[in-house]
């Protein structure tokens, strides 16, 4: 990491007024945020929770009702703060009668390239998301995953520092999840600085160097995930093979959760003295452990956990 | 203002691909060039039926495409998300505002080319002369074209804040209230009534004057036009479009992309 502050906010808020006598909504309150220089960010939280409002008023499209964010020093109000981030929004649209190289050709223009540099980095670019052998396609004729590509290739058609990414892996498969992982991976190989919001913890908890989780428009935890997490642990998985039936269902009564698979059979005990024991019955049975691992809390365990305390906390339980 | 021209360049491509607009410019050349069959109805006025027909078919139809291309640019931006990432970019909102604008005022100045090159065909095609190409018939295309610029600021602006709906059912309304008004302004500010005169002459200065820019009626009947008062009208109808496209740009930069 470089060390700056790439992205800062200080008590960012929005309320939005609904209806005809336009009650107001806090979708977004005192939002405190710091995104070091170099690193990648993942902003958490369920549906409705305010990360795209937040990500809304960074890139401005939206105006904060207080509070006030900086990007590299400059004020977000100021174009030159657009100009040091490239934005991909939540399942993004482009002009379906346009080919890639088009769009990105629009897009360069729009951030002030022109000339031969802009047809070489949007080249580079397409090239760069893996787009160049549907360089003849329109995007009328792209899946979703190409579309998400063509998405992350505008955002970084100008070279910017940072990257904002609104859900970047939603309604991906599996495969196109990957491919957008190894994407931002190289980015910030590149030196970019990451800002992602997401809902699919998983991603998270492989990607990022910090996490902040968004709950009804609040920051209830930020920091490293390995912080955000309680460290305990929580069960012990016993996976073992060769076991003789009656051992088997034996370890089965013992242990928290039992099952069998293809290949063997699988138990979870409650703390690692059971597990040991059950490892030691394994092989003086004559079976094979093949593996004794800690199950720990994930980031999703750990969400449910602050989210069920900030509801306590609401309720005044 | 290269933002400006990027996004109008973009924005011909996409009005190009309309249908709507093909279908409406199909109905108004067959419309124009039709003026030639109905024509035969009359004795001795066909001239005028064909200029009339022709030029008030290219001024509704004109006007259609001004109004729903128009509404369908901006709110279908807003609608389909494409403006999120143009947006986000180190430009203002008024420079896409303007660029949606003049790429439309592309479009409509093409049409407006093709519908006058039909209805000169027509009147060529009666009259086998060439004579009728004269200062009133360009003058009333090209305040047609004007006309149809104040139409599409209406639309621009309409759709910067309100659903394309809406903002159909707005540019509508200012367009017909526009032509309607400029028929009994005169009646109204001359009329011996005063307790109504501030209004009229809020609404004088409001609503679009279209009569202004309406000379089918010299064109069709052979009337001279003066070049100072070509000239005036042109101002006018420009000043007015500008300040209708200044209200949009100002009014979008407030708008928050929810």
């Amino acid at each position: 990491m470089s060390g700056g502050t790439a992205l800062a906010t200080h008590r960012l808020a929005k309320t939005y007024r609904l209806g005809l006598r336009m009650r107001p909504v806090a979708a977004l309150a005192d939002l405190d945020l710091s995104v070091d220089e170099g690193s990648i960010y993942g902003f958490v939280g369920p549906n409705g929770a305010g990360k795209s409002t937040t990500i809304k008023i960074l890139v401005g499209l939206i105006a904060p009702t207080r509070g006030d964010a900086t990007i590299f020093g400059h004020a977000i109000r100021d174009p030159e703060a657009r100009r040091m981030v490239g934005f991909l929004p939540e399942n993004p649209s482009f002009h379906d009668f346009l080919r890639p190289l088009e769009v990105l050709q629009l897009m360069g223009r729009l951030s002030g390239m022109s000339g031969s540099s802009l047809r070489r980095r949007s080249e580079e670019v397409l090239e760069l998301v893996g787009l160049a052998q549907a360089r003849e396609l329109t995007v009328r004729k792209f899946s979703k995953g190409m579309v998400q590509r063509l998405g992350l290739a505008q955002a970084v058609m100008h070279d910017p520092p940072l990257l904002i990414l609104d859900e970047p892996m939603s309604g991906l498969d599996p495969i196109g999840r990957k491919d957008i992982r190894d994407l931002v991976f190289e980015l910030r190989r590149r030196g970019k600085t990451i800002f992602f919001s997401t809902h699919i913890l998983g991603d998270v908890e492989v990607v990022c160097d910090r996490v902040g989780m968004l709950l009804r428009g609040r920051l209830v935890a930020e920091g490293p995930v390995g912080q955000l997490l309680d460290g305990s642990i929580r069960a012990v998985e016993l996976r073992c093979q060769a076991l003789a039936p009656d051992l088997a269902s034996a370890l089965g009564r013992g242990a928290a959760r039992s099952a069998t698979t293809p290949d063997g059979h699988t138990f979870v005990f409650r703390d690692v003295a059971e597990a040991n024991a059950a490892a030691g019955e394994v092989l003086r049975g004559g079976g094979r452990v093949v593996a004794l691992q800690p199950i720990r809390e994930t980031l999703e365990e750990s969400f449910v956990r602050l989210a069920r305390a900030e509801a306590g906390q609401g309720t005044g339980t | 203002m290269s933002v400006a021209l990027a996004i109008a360049g973009n924005t011909i491509r996409e009005a190009l691909r309309e249908r709507l607009m093909y279908n409406l410019v199909v109905f108004a050349l067959i419309l124009i060039a039709g003026a030639l069959t109905i024509s035969q109805l009359t004795l001795g006025e066909q001239f005028h039926i064909i200029a009339n027909v022709g030029t008030s078919s290219a001024q509704a139809f004109g006007t259609l495409i001004a109004v729903f291309v128009g509404v369908g640019l901006v709110s279908k931006e807003i609608d389909r998300r494409t403006c999120y990432p143009v947006l986000a970019r180190p430009i203002s909102r008024g420079a896409f505002v303007l660029g949606k604008y003049l790429g439309l005022i592309s479009v409509l100045a093409l049409n407006t080319a093709v519908m006058m090159g039909v209805n000169a065909a027509t009147l060529f095609a009666y009259t086998h002369d060439g004579r009728f190409a004269g200062t009133a018939f360009f003058a009333c295309y090209g305040l047609l074209l004007v006309q149809f610029a104040v139409c599409a600021a209406f639309a621009v602006l309409f759709s910067s804040f309100s659903t394309a709906t809406l903002a159909t059912i707005f540019t509508l309304s200012a367009i017909v209230a526009g032509h309607v008004f400029s028929s009994v302004r005169g009646f109204w500010l001359r009329s011996p009534q005063t307790e109504l005169k501030p209004l009229v002459h809020v609404l004088d200065v409001v609503l679009p004057n279209m009569g202004l820019l309406d000379l089918k009626e010299a064109f069709t009947y052979g009337d001279a036009v003066a070049t100072s008062s070509l000239g005036l009208r042109l101002l006018y109808g420009l000043g007015y479009a500008g300040v209708v496209v200044a209200l949009a740009c100002l009014v979008f930069s407030r708008r928050d992309m929810r």
